[in-house]
């Protein structure tokens, strides 16, 4: 049975340092439905619940098929796209939405999450090609290393797993799983291994790999369903291995 | 405190490692001397004295023991403080051993800090005829009982799951079902300490259960027990 | 003479390859985008990338290539430009395996190819079913190299709203709006290039992004940019309905083997899976034996008009057909095509390995764009020392990607889309920086005064925006927009229901005037944006419609029932809109088609 109503409770708050509030909306409900459908409907006639006039809601978003991570936002409490949040999917009741908690707000359910592509820069998550002529196809792959590669470099940087992380914080210099995860991609490419040692360095300092908890809650927030925690197990070997024989090499 | 980066890697990677060696075979040594209780009050005040008389005993204890431990400790505190548990949102099984690691960790801060100070520094202990005796009459407090318990939980917990930590960290276990395994191996090695831990305290008591089929080498009639008065 | 900077507009493949391009030149890049780049629409993209690299054993080559690509167009683009992308189309996909792309393998670890629509080759490869995705992040992640070395200056969160002319009529610089502060700065540029990407907002909802309104391209025809062949619009075949947008279901299900069919009988209710075989209706297969289920999508999109709308045979009624895969195995989907079933299955429930998908068709991709030149060599190849080469008709202006008309006629073939965006790059970025380099007097030398009085225009005219207080609401007025082109100006298109468009567009331009701003604040407001985005959208929503009532021929993606065939004679010519106070003022120049001469398009 397709509920009549859909009611929202939306976490606003209306700059960077300004105070939060709860706004409450009702909406009719039409089929095939999501968060962002919702939210249109708001912009279009902008009265809460209790019939005062508001602002639209302002929110992130850009692809609404769960490729792009630019939706993300607490849906019932949960990290998740908001475009693949069905409302026939809820449950009864009405839907809370919130900014995610680990990046600052930029307006409503806006974030920034300008830290995640700035780690992106410390870990060198790129293959350092000579350039971009034409130098002929790449080294070959098997089809078994192409499938775990492909399993990382599906990561969008929507910042699930670092908001589930207990390890990324403002009391902690962490990283975070999204960055280190793509230190294990890049060190697996032919060509990005050459420079492997170099990631290496930049995840054996403060807030790199080490600063991991084990907590595991980034693979199972994943909406890509990552193997985040492999990847980290991985980078422990690797750490270790390159670590030692800095030791006894040096 | 200023440490470099790869001081930094290698105090959290020490940390690490002084969990399992030498703490976490202290730990295992520590239930083994205990349970010799359960073979009665000769059997573990000898053993304890064979302890005393292993040589450079006080260097062994204070570099092998007291400093890792020490150094264990600070760290771990401070790494609990970088936390910002999230059980209540995100009540996974893992975060749940995640969060027991560090509520274990602070907890043995202060179980130690007791347990050093009375079987070791407390003048009614130096002064003891008998250990197996003095640990007898304290832990006849329920308190101190409880407190007991909730600490050898607390220390076996920490290494058994502290194990799985281990692992990852170092890269041992990497794959998916390595990193299952090695789960399942930590909480076995949980549970098994902690019954180990909790019957060598009842021992103390006297209480302590100490059947024939686990005690006894296979394929013997005749024991070879040695002491006289075990628990039965 | 200062050292030269670019400024490029939009952070998809086009503009990141452009960017790259410039940087290696060792120019600064200035790179502005509405969204952080990584989430630009390139990572929609599913299928493929085209290129004939020939390792299936086809004798496939570039030749064929071009010639696919110029029927797939039915003969409207300018065959130099097409003839050079599909030249370097194979180094591209080599370029990106060395980049790191997760190409899928074949078993001795070289590059997969599969088939997609207008092609009897396998010249598509692929990662998985997000390609785009894939292409996209491994040229973000050589952009943020070069940020990290210092070349290229990212403005994310900032929006192209005008281009900054001298007084010879240059292009010397931009006015962007940051998205945050809401305050409009002009920037200084030698060359400006913009790489915004398609218009499918003008449609209401597509297959597009939120974030692809056109609104940046149709500034730039508003500054006096000549706009290309906006008529011709994709609609794509195969695409999952939502309330919000419509997913694509790519191409590439059809190119492992998926079958399009309905049932035989009007009004079958029985579950898909129920209908035995002779009761199925396989009319792609049946109509095109040659090509089957991989025609061209302007094809395959009129067919699904015809059995759903003429035959009345659409599955429940509607206008929508299953896409069958459950004959193939599940292992093989996964590989192949994971991605895209992973969202069929969480927008509607039901696992496409198991069920026949329900389908529709969905406005995809513009052909259409701003005008571009080029300077061609004698055998037909774009001479790539020249910096014409994707300049519009305004000095220093270029344009790239979907936001410019060159590469694919009156329709454009699946997988080729990427392929055009990152070959505009290539080429386009080289082109610019010699275009800034020599340059008698550098756009960057001229006086402050030209960049201050864009500012304070575009300062003025969002302070005036932000106090509108009228009774319309803007998002409503786009709404009506969207189910207006939508419904007269895609599959099928009268020209008495375009005159009504027109029409309709101009009502609602005027009520545009008296649209509410709906949020007075000065800080990240949305609807603010979007009041001016709507402007421009409005005026390319005639670009559109008109160059499509002028059109009188079916070619391409272009069908009117009254015109069914295509006319050479008359129409074998680009439209070139330029923008007017009162409307679009229409030109057509011939084709370049000197090199692959126009022949019937057949596929069956």
């Amino acid at each position: 049975m397709p509920r009549q109503n859909i009611e929202l409770r939306i976490r606003r708050q209306d700059s960077p340092t300004g105070p939060s509030r709860w706004e409450e909306f009702v909406l009719p409900w039409q089929p095939s439905m999501n968060v962002i459908s919702c939210l249109m409907e708001i912009r279009k006639n902008p009265v809460t619940k209790q019939g005062q006039k508001t602002t639209p809601v302002n929110w992130e978003s850009s692809c609404l098929e769960e490729v792009c991570g630019a939706c993300t936002m607490l849906v019932n409490g949960k990290p998740r796209q908001s475009c693949t949040a069905l409302v026939d999917n809820m449950p009864d009741g009405p839907i809370t939405l919130e900014p995610l908690t680990k990046f600052p707000v930029v307006r409503d359910l806006q974030v920034d999450r300008k830290p995640m592509f700035e780690a992106l820069k410390i870990v060198k998550a790129w293959v350092p090609i000579d350039g971009t002529y034409d130098l002929g196809p790449g080294p070959k792959l098997s089809q078994a290393e192409q499938e775990t590669s492909y399993a990382f470099s599906r990561c969008m940087t929507c910042g699930c797993c670092m908001e589930v992380c207990p390890q990324y914080n403002t009391r902690s210099d962490f990283i975070g799983p999204a960055p280190l995860a793509q230190v294990r991609l890049f060190n697996a490419h032919p060509t990005g291994r050459m420079n492997a040692h170099e990631r290496l360095d930049a995840i054996m300092g403060r807030g790199g790999l080490v600063d991991c908890g084990n907590a595991q809650n980034c693979v199972e927030a994943c909406p890509k369903e990552i193997p985040l925690t492999e990847a980290l197990g991985e980078l422990g070997k690797q750490t270790t291995v390159y670590w030692l024989k800095n030791l006894l090499n040096k | 405190m200023k440490v470099s980066d790869r001081s930094y890697f290698a105090l959290k990677r020490l940390h690490s490692l002084t969990g399992v060696v030498p703490i976490g075979l202290f730990l295992l040594e520590h239930l083994f001397t205990n349970s010799k209780a359960l073979q009665g009050e000769a059997a573990f005040n000898d053993a304890a004295a064979e302890l005393a008389r292993i040589p450079y005993v006080g260097a062994i204890e204070a570099l092998g023991i007291w400093l890792p431990i020490a150094f264990h400790m600070v760290l771990g505190v401070i790494i609990a403080t970088t936390s910002q548990a999230n059980l209540g949102k995100h009540g996974y099984a893992k975060n749940w051993q995640y969060t027991l690691q560090r509520v274990s960790g602070v907890l043995l801060v202060f179980y130690i800090l007791f347990h050093t100070w009375m079987t070791r520094f407390d003048s009614d202990y130096l002064n003891s005829v008998s250990a197996y005796a003095f640990v007898g009459d304290q832990i006849s407090n329920p308190g101190v009982f409880a407190f007991y318990v909730v600490g050898i939980v607390s220390a076996c917990w920490h290494l058994g799951n502290g194990l799985f930590g281990f692992a990852i960290h170092w890269g041992l276990a990497t794959g998916r079902q390595a990193q299952r395994n090695v789960a399942r191996l930590a909480m076995a090695v949980f549970v098994v300490l902690t019954l180990v831990g909790l019957n060598s305290l009842l021992a103390f008591a006297g209480k302590g259960v100490y059947p024939d089929w686990l005690t006894k080498p296979h394929g013997t009639e005749h024991g070879a027990v040695v002491y006289e008065g075990g628990q039965h | 003479m200062a050292a030269p900077r670019i400024a490029i507009v939009g952070g998809g493949l086009a503009g990141l390859m452009a960017a790259i391009k410039v940087a290696e030149a060792g120019v600064a890049v200035d790179l502005f985008s509405i969204v952080p780049v990584k989430r630009s629409h390139s990572v929609c993209a599913q299928g493929g990338i085209n290129g004939a690299v020939n390792v299936k054993g086809e004798n496939d080559s570039p030749e064929i290539h071009f010639f696919d690509t110029c029927r797939g167009g039915d003969f409207l683009a300018n065959q130099p430009p097409a003839k050079g992308m599909c030249y370097a189309a194979p180094g591209i996909i080599y370029l990106f395996d060395r980049m790191g792309v997760t190409f899928n393998r074949t078993a001795e670890g070289l590059l997969d190819f599969r088939r997609f629509g207008g092609t009897l080759h396998h010249r598509t490869a692929f990662a998985g079913a997000t390609t785009g995705q894939q292409l996209l992040y491994a040229l973000d992640e050589q952009v943020r190299r070069h940020e990290a070395a210092g070349l290229v200056t990212k403005y994310e969160g900032w929006e192209f709203v005008g281009a900054v002319k001298d007084a010879e009529g240059r292009c010397v610089g931009l006015t962007a709006l940051d998205l945050r502060t809401m305050k409009a700065k002009a920037f200084k540029a030698d060359a400006v290039m913009l790489a915004t990407g398609g218009p499918g907002l003008l449609f209401g909802q597509s297959t597009n992004s939120l974030i692809n309104s056109g609104s940046a391209a149709a500034a730039a025809y508003m500054d006096g940019a000549h706009y290309g062949n906006g008529e011709f619009i994709q609609v794509h075949p195969t695409a999952i309905p939502g309330a919000d947008k419509l997913r694509l279901m790519s191409e590439s299900a059809r190119g492992e083997g998926g079958r399009v069919w309905v049932p035989r009988r009007q009004g079958d209710n029985r579950a898909p899976r129920q209908i035995p075989e002779a009761e199925r209706f396989y009319f792609l297969e049946e109509k095109y034996p040659k090509y089957r289920n991989l025609v061209p999508r302007d094809v395959a999109s009129r067919e699904i008009h015809n059995v759903c709308v003429n035959l009345g045979l659409g599955v429940d009624g509607k206008m929508c057909v299953y896409l069958d895969l459950t004959h193939i195995p599940r292992a093989t989907l996964k590989k192949k095509l994971e991605g895209i079933l992973e969202i069929y299955e969480k927008f509607t429930g039901d696992d496409p390995c198991d069920e026949p998908m329900k389908i529709f068709p969905a406005v995809h991709y513009s052909m259409g764009g701003l005008w571009v030149d080029y300077e061609r060599t004698a055998d037909g190849f774009i001479d790539l020392g020249s910096p014409k080469n994707h300049m519009s008709n305004i000095p220093g202006l270029y344009a790239l990607g979907e936001a410019e008309y060159q590469y694919h006629g009156a329709n454009r073939l699946g997988a080729n889309s990427l392929l055009s965006c990152v070959y505009a790059g290539q080429i386009g970025g080289p082109a610019a920086v010699l275009y800034a380099q020599n340059q008698a007097k550098a756009g960057s030398e001229t006086p402050s005064s030209v960049y201050e009085a864009a500012e304070a225009h575009w300062t003025n005219r969002f302070a005036e925006l932000a106090r509108r207080d009228g009774p319309e609401n803007p998002y409503k007025i786009h709404e009506e927009l969207g189910r207006t082109m939508l419904e007269n100006v895609t599959i099928v298109r009268e020209n008495k229901k375009l005159e009504q468009t027109n029409a309709k567009i101009q009502e609602l331009t005027e009520r545009w005037k008296k649209a509410s701003v709906l949020d007075n604040g000065q800080w990240a407001n949305a609807p603010l944006s979007f009041l001016n985005q709507l402007e421009n959208m409005l005026h390319l929503s005639r670009v559109v419609t008109l160059g499509a009532l002028a059109r009188d021929e079916s070619r391409g993606a272009h069908y009117k029932p009254d015109f069914p065939d295509r006319d050479d004679e008359k129409w074998l010519k680009t439209t070139v809109a330029e923008f007017t106070p009162e409307g679009p003022k229409f030109r057509y120049d011939p084709v370049d088609v000197s090199l692959c001469k126009p022949v019937a398009r057949k596929y069956d």
